[in-house]
């Protein structure tokens, strides 16, 4: 159960979870390693239901941490993220990943990067990279690098000061007076933009992110094919929900949803094929990179073809079954 | 738990509701009052003021104790109602505003959260169709309630007896209460008392819009000055999880 009851830290670490308590202790090991004094900073983790060992595993670090531990009912990433921000005691707030390992200098450069931009408007955005556990896996390598369907860090450079779209969830921060004055999370997202939701309604007020490439963490968790369509399926749909909460062209276009009904026409009677092939051709890409075995340019070339057509696919996908669940009048 | 006796019963404890109706506007005390009195488990005396000169909704008569005419501030009203009042009777007091909705059985269900919590100051959380002054107040969809450093002046809240004793009766110095709610955590964490939110029985705050009836510039002038000589917390202070509940 949280306690409230020490020295205001500087800074919040807000680490929400469910269900991964393996990853988590190799989150929690990697907090342990910070450059940053820990006296100035807590870790608020929420809990969001799990039915794992998630508890033990933070309690074997609350000797280890300045740590808080608090469960709700499984609510989704919204809601357990609101929980975390009103449970910190932190003015700076940073949204970590249960997935992610943080870089020992991950909290010290958020911390300065918010030194260096006191105004309560400005948040940072860290970066995310691949651990070598993972960084050499195909699928992985075409998200990250080449599709930009899990960031797209290689557009930015150190020190841009970007919009809304880049307030990223999992590798952000900002002020937690900026939250509270302005707006936190909704919890209608269980998973994916809620923190482009949150980033736009906040840009009203002036919102800006600085980029710090150096508050660096590293994800460990290789998704895989099926996972990564099924994530695309999930953002989909909360993506039609973000572009029904809001009429805008900024986020009609970062939605994706124009055209969605007509590109599912077209390709939702060759959706299991599409997602087939690339299921097998990301299985035969895994292989050789197991062996070795290097892929040339048209492999390369042919492998992401398929990974984009089928991550595109899903993404429509989850778009139009949420809106006609919600009734869409597509005309509109 | 203490104070959750089946009704009828000698042990059965009592709730006062304390409120103001707008009598010459558009309201909803007519299901309130009704959602109010369905308790099964606590006894509630429910004593209204009917501010305005609309005529008093059928049925309302009983538990309508005045009517005030000429437009007067919320706080000064309850303290008026409430200092004719033995609370020496009443376990809890419940100030309800006019204008909200009640899940069903909201009365039980609060208090037996209240009472479970030892929350001697409390409100219920304002369901995500409100209109939502601070973020802190919206329901945790994931929690039953929190220990929080905040209670807002309403639409609803509620005084144990012993935390009524120390926050009645209210400072009229800011009559519309704008303060009293960053004042409060100091006064009841001085006694050593605790206040929270039960977010498991979220009322609905939507008929009327936030800020409709009042200037907000002024509101906020005048809620600066009264602060400023009195202790109290900052928003970062009181926007505050002690402990949650699921």
């Amino acid at each position: 159960m949280a306690s409230i009851r020490r020295p205001r830290p500087t800074l919040s670490v807000v680490l929400c979870t469910y269900n991964r308590a393996e990853l988590l202790r190799r989150t929690l090991d990697s907090l342990c390693r910070q450059s940053l004094d820990k006296a100035l900073f807590e870790i608020v983790v929420i809990d969001d239901g799990s039915t794992d060992d998630t508890r033990p595993v933070v309690q074997a670090y609350e000797s280890l941490l300045p740590l808080r531990y608090s469960r709700q009912r499984n609510a989704g990433l919204g809601s357990a993220r609101n929980h975390g921000v009103f449970l910190s005691q932190g003015k700076i707030l940073v949204f970590h990943d249960d997935d992610d390992l943080a870089g020992p200098r991950l909290l010290e450069e958020h911390l300065e990067t918010h030194r260096r931009y006191p105004e309560n408007r400005y948040g940072v955005l860290g970066y995310t990279g691949l651990n070598p556990s993972i960084a050499h896996d195909p699928l992985m390598r075409f998200a990250t690098r080449v599709g930009f369907f899990l960031f797209s860090y290689p557009t930015l450079k150190n020190g841009d000061v970007l919009d809304f779209r880049y307030f990223w969830g999992g590798c952000s921060s900002c002020k937690r007076e900026w939250l509270l004055d302005c707006g936190v999370f909704n919890p209608v997202f269980r998973f994916g933009c809620e923190d482009i939701d949150l980033g736009f309604r906040l840009s009203k007020h002036g919102f800006r992110v600085v980029y710090n490439s150096r508050a660096a963490s590293y994800m460990v968790r290789e998704i895989g094919f099926d996972g990564f369509c099924r994530r695309l399926h999930l953002q989909g749909q909360s993506n039609y929900v973000l572009s029904r909460l809001h009429n805008d062209p900024a986020i009609q276009e970062w939605a994706e949803v124009i055209g969605a009904k007509e590109a599912w026409a077209r390709i939702g009677l060759k959706y299991d094929a599409i997602i087939r092939a690339g299921r097998e051709l990301d299985r035969i890409a895994r292989l050789r990179a197991e062996c070795g075995l290097s892929m040339d340019e048209a492999d390369t070339k042919l492998l992401h073809q398929c990974y984009f057509v089928a991550f595109r696919a899903s993404k429509i996908k989850g778009i139009v079954e949420k809106a006609n669940a919600m009734g869409a009048n597509w005309s509109s | 738990m203490s104070g959750a006796k089946t009704l009828g019963s000698d042990t059965a404890e009592r709730v006062l509701v304390a409120g103001i109706y707008l009598a010459d506007r558009e309201n909803n005390i007519v299901p309130i009052s009704s959602e109010l009195g369905q308790s099964k488990h606590w006894i509630v005396d429910q004593q209204w003021i009917a501010l305005g000169r609309g005529a008093i909704p059928d049925g309302l008569a009983p538990v309508t104790v005045s009517t005030v005419e000429t437009p007067t501030p919320k706080f000064v009203l309850l303290n008026q109602l409430l200092g004719k009042l033995d609370l020496d009777r009443y376990s809890f007091v419940l100030v309800c505003d006019d204008d909200i909705g009640l899940p069903p059985g909201f009365v039980d269900r609060y208090m037996e959260l209240v009472v479970a919590h030892e929350f001697a100051l409390a409100q219920p959380a304002r369901s995500h169709c409100s209109d939502i002054g601070h973020v802190f107040v919206e329901a945790l969809d994931g929690l039953t309630a929190r220990w929080t450093r905040f209670v807002e002046i309403g639409p609803v809240f509620s005084m144990r007896h012993d935390a009524a004793r120390l926050l009645l009766p209210f400072d009229e110095t800011s009559p519309m209460g704008w303060g009293y709610d960053f004042i409060w955590p100091v006064i009841i964490e001085k006694a050593g008392l605790r206040m929270g939110i039960v977010d498991a029985v979220p009322v609905d705050h939507n008929l009327r819009k936030h800020g409709a009836a009042y200037d907000y510039d002024s509101s906020r002038q005048t809620m600066a000055e009264f602060l400023a000589p009195r202790p109290h917390l900052s928003r970062h202070e009181a926007f505050s999880i002690i402990e949650s509940y699921c």
